[in-house]
């Protein structure tokens, strides 16, 4: 059976998100990656990577601003770069909601 | 038919109102402009082989206002008017100019334009009402400060159309039109 992986969060993106074509095999499929900022009852907070892939990432990339709330549901994922040998842990989103946008007297 | 009859036709033909659909509004919200395509596209239908351009003398740099000036030399039917053009150029975070040829080429467009007003091919020939029919809406794009967007997928450059379509879908990102997702394009 597989184990859990389920993640859910809420936060406001830190920039715009950005997005990339990478070379898989014949085509070229999108990457959209962000940074959420989510505050804990504490008050620290922390600056979560998150990535969403393909058509998805595409409608993400152009309806997310910096700012703007969302909450992300996906699992949590890592990554190793073989050139630096250093494992980065990201958020790949399943689901994306769109919050409020940061108004332009708040910006 | 002589000469002066031919030119006569000729220029009836160019000065013909455009439809309105290819006037787009102003980004600064006045009034519309034509872009140069469609300058181009009836000239050559109407002129064809008649009609030829020539730059005079060699672009001007003006760095304060980061812009070039060129002054191009229009022909149609043996009669000649020179038209001035302006285009905006960018530079890097060391000053460099960036994109020198593009620069050039929209300030020699935007002068055959400005040339070609001379012979009353203009948009002032468009009709009160048919002004007024103008979609608001549609988002128009200054051709001289867009000329070295590239679409995001291919990196093939922009067209003047290519980039106002995104502007009127609200796609932030560049793409081409064979490269546009299908999933952000909206029905009209």
């Amino acid at each position: 059976m597989a184990d859990i992986n389920n993640i859910v969060l809420s936060g406001r993106l830190t920039a715009d998100p950005e997005l990339k074509y990478i070379d898989k095999g014949q085509s070229k499929v999108a990457v959209c990656r962000f940074f959420l900022a989510t505050e804990d009852p504490y008050g620290k907070t922390s600056f979560i990577p998150i990535i969403v892939w393909r058509n998805y990432a595409e409608a993400v990339a152009n309806y997310l601003t910096k700012g703007q709330e969302a909450t992300v549901v996906g699992k949590i994922q890592s990554r190793q770069d073989k050139e630096n040998n250093r494992t980065f842990i990201e958020i790949y989103a399943n689901e994306v909601k769109y919050g409020p946008k940061v108004s332009a007297e708040q910006a | 038919m002589d000469h002066n009859d031919t030119f006569r036709e000729l220029m009836n033909k160019l000065r013909a109102p455009f439809p309105k659909e290819v006037q787009q509004p102003r980004s600064d919200g006045h009034g519309t402009y034509i872009p140069i395509a469609y300058y181009l596209e009836r000239l050559n239908e109407a002129a064809g082989q008649h009609w030829s351009h020539e730059r005079v003398g060699e672009p001007v740099f003006y760095d304060q206002d980061r812009l070039v000036h060129t002054v191009v030399k229009v022909t149609i039917l043996g009669r000649s008017h020179h038209g001035e053009g302006f285009s905006k150029y960018q530079v890097d975070t060391s000053g460099k100019m960036i994109n020198r040829h593009y620069a050039i080429r929209s300030a020699t467009k935007d002068a055959i334009r400005d040339a070609l007003t001379f012979f009353g091919m203009k948009q002032d020939s468009l009709s009160t009402d048919k002004r007024k029919e103008v979609n608001p809406k549609i988002t128009k794009v200054d051709p001289q400060l867009n000329s070295e967007r590239t679409c995001i997928k291919c990196n093939k450059e922009l067209s003047i159309e290519e980039i106002e379509n995104l502007l009127n879908l609200q796609i932030k990102f560049d793409y081409c039109t064979e490269h546009l997702p299908k999933h952000l394009r909206k029905k009209k």
